[in-house]
């Protein structure tokens, strides 16, 4: 009896062991996710609980109304169309004009770090900066219509700013430097041998191109998609600077700010927020899924 | 099934030789020259590689023999100088059309393509109709003894199957030329003598004319038909592996087959071939001279170990009293650090251990002590 009782408590002991065992390798990252809890679940998690509960006039439509609503409206459904029409053709310009620079910038040149620091400069510029320079040099008496007109091109100047031109503008010129230095990390750490392992099996430029060069990089190329499209989907404040906010770049961002700011309906806002959410998760899991079409090479296996 | 159990037995009977139809006649090197900055890698690089022949180069890390394989491939271009294959020029031709097998130090697999995909990609760019490629991919990767691997990542393999793929994707193209960079130095000591053995079986088996860079030379002395020494980015000695081991022309290639005991020396008097030189310390030894050695100059004298008598003291013969500093274990013998009582050091070669601080006295054969003029 008494020998059962140990028996007992020695395998309580084992049990709290292993659960101990478990558990504290975790425990470093405790402080990082009690952060992630605070910043990012906990403020989901309260803008998803109330987007679903409509106030005002929805008040008593379900908890769906704000939805509903939102995407029955055409003037709100059409802030959806906006964004995407800027952060799509954004994103591929920048990876387009990316991937050959940090390609051929992926070892020392001479001049690199200076060509590199120049690339990266637009990151260091607010965005109001940079639209208040816009305004300046695109603007009807700034230098390139200036040099437009003087060399006959256009007789009157060209409007390249308050439209959705300026946004475009504006976006490929802030969102480059990070697209860049995503792509940088990735085409430096290329193993140039396989280049010329490629080049020693009779592969031309173009087929190393396309079958090493581009699937090394697919992850980078994703990545760099990913992060792109997520910061250019979320455009606010140059829509407003140097677009048209009341017409071609009414963004969703700016619907959701007019929710929360002029009609002070937090919850319609939140739902917008929540919309805007979901289509940037599905940008993202499109371009992950795409990405292991392409490079499903194991990230895990053994060395002998 | 008789076929089957063929292509099971490992042997130079394995497969068949697909090389042989592609056979060159022979690789001409005339006076390659290739500078990186203001340091000459490479400098009046000569040598002949006959068709079917194994050419080991051999030299210290930096004596440029790595440069020397890379401008064979086309991967660099030389600054001076002519490689000739059968009499044609290679200058104007891109590594991509010269036809040659590389297979790297690093292996350099593609590691986003299976082990068939990547043996496949040489055939698949020579524009070889699937169904050939196929076969071709499963006979190379049975040649190394991986058809089982063949859905694999190159990531899920050891190093030494990781190579062996490497050594299949060079091979499966029929190259012209094997070039092979250090293809063993990240192996362990065991591997590395087995993927020796495989290379000397796969050359016996192809008669693939194959240039192997290395810097070990047990490895060279085993795979290759002729061995060119290295160093400073020019050829010392081009020869048998008997000939540079046994006649080593200078002092840096003795030292590199095992004259692990070098002495500077100036020559007191020269007959014939047998000479009597003296170290600064003031020890007098008797040895053989290679060419270029007057009485009077500067020289150095080389002995290997195993060739330096060990006699007990007292001893019946003449000789340079030392005492043992340490004795290392090396599996058939002992290696003793010996030093002269006039202050010279020697490592020896004994059967027994000998005891720190003991006293020996060395007797060298003049026919194995050899003086080169220096360097």
């Amino acid at each position: 009896m008494q020998r059962a009782a140990g028996t007992q408590a020695g395998e309580g002991a084992v049990v709290l062991r292993r659960a101990g065992v478990h558990w504290r390798p975790l425990l470093p990252l405790a402080p990082a996710l009690l952060v992630v809890l605070a910043l990012f679940v906990y403020p989901f998690i309260y803008g998803l609980q109330l987007s679903l509960s409509p106030i005002g006039a929805l008040a008593k439509a379900g908890v769906f109304a704000n939805y509903g609503s939102f995407f029955g409206d055409p003037r709100e459904r059409l802030s959806i169309w906006n964004t995407l029409r800027l952060a799509v053709p954004v994103t591929l310009l920048d990876l387009a004009l990316a991937l050959p620079l940090a390609y051929r910038l992926r070892r020392p040149l001479p001049g690199q770090r200076l060509i590199t620091g120049l690339l990266v400069i637009p990151m260091t510029l607010g965005t109001v900066l940079l639209a208040e320079g816009m305004i300046e040099f695109f603007g009807p008496a700034g230098w390139v219509n200036k040099t437009l007109v003087a060399l006959h091109l256009v007789t009157f100047p060209v409007q390249f700013v308050h439209n959705y031109t300026g946004v475009f503008l504006s976006l490929t010129i802030s969102d480059f430097p990070a697209v860049f230095l995503v792509l940088l990390g990735y085409a430096s750490g290329l193993d140039p041998r396989l280049e010329q392992a490629a080049r020693t099996l009779g592969a031309g430029w173009w087929e190393r191109l396309r079958r090493v060069t581009l699937p090394l990089l697919a992850p980078g190329i994703a990545a760099a998609a990913a992060l792109s499209f997520v910061a250019t989907f979320s455009v606010f404040p140059s829509a407003v600077l140097v677009g048209e906010p009341a017409g071609s770049t009414r963004v969703i961002a700016l619907a959701a700010w007019q929710a929360a700011y002029e009609n002070f309906d937090y919850p319609r806002a939140s739902a917008i927020a929540m919309v805007m959410g979901a289509i940037e998760l599905a940008f993202v899991a499109l371009v992950l899924a795409a990405r292991s079409r392409v490079y499903r090479a194991p990230t895990i296996g053994g060395r002998g | 099934m008789s076929a089957e159990t063929r292509t099971q037995v490992s042997g130079p009977a394995v497969g068949s030789p697909p090389a042989r139809r592609h056979q060159i006649g022979r690789v001409e090197i005339r006076g390659l020259v290739k500078q990186f900055g203001n340091v000459a890698a490479v400098r009046g690089f000569d040598l002949d590689v006959h068709g079917g022949e194994f050419v080991s180069l051999l030299g210290p890390s930096g004596c440029g023999k790595s440069t020397a394989l890379n401008l064979l491939a086309g991967l660099l271009d030389p600054d001076a100088g002519q490689i000739l294959l059968d009499g044609q020029d290679l200058a104007p031709v891109p590594p991509e059309r010269r036809g040659f097998g590389v297979v790297f130090q690093s292996y350099a697999l593609f590691p986003h393509l299976t082990v068939g995909r990547n043996v496949a990609f040489g055939l698949e760019m020579q524009g070889v109709r699937p169904d050939d490629v196929d076969r071709r991919v499963r006979r190379a990767l049975a040649l190394v003894h991986l058809e089982e691997t063949i859905d694999r990542y190159p990531a899920q393999l050891s190093g030494g199957q990781q190579q062996r793929v490497a050594l299949a994707r060079a091979l499966v193209i029929e190259p012209r030329l094997l070039l092979m960079d250090e293809p063993l130095s990240n192996l362990d000591a065991k591997l590395r003598i087995e993927m020796r053995l495989e290379i000397r079986r796969l050359h016996q088996a192809l008669g693939l004319t194959t240039v192997y860079v290395t810097h070990d030379q047990e490895e060279a002395l085993s795979l290759s038909d002729r061995i060119g020494l290295m160093k400073d980015g020019t050829l010392r000695q081009v020869g048998s592996p008997e000939d540079v081991y046994l006649h080593p022309k200078s002092a840096f290639v003795a030292n590199f087959f095992g004259y692990r005991n070098l002495l500077r020396v100036r020559v007191e008097s020269v007959r014939g071939t047998h000479a009597e030189v003296a170290t600064p310390s003031g020890l007098h030894l008797a040895g053989t001279v290679r060419d270029g050695v007057a009485a009077g100059a500067e020289a150095v004298a080389a002995v290997r170990p195993e060739d330096v008598e060990v006699l007990p003291v007292p001893a019946n013969r003449p000789g340079i009293v030392a005492r043992v500093e340490f004795a290392e274990f090396i599996g058939d013998a002992f290696e003793c650090s010996v030093v002269a009582d006039a202050g010279d050091a020697f490592v020896v070669r004994t059967p027994a251990r000998l005891e720190r601080g003991a006293a020996v006295v060395l007797s060298a054969n003049p026919e194995r002590l050899l003086v080169f003029p220096p360097e």
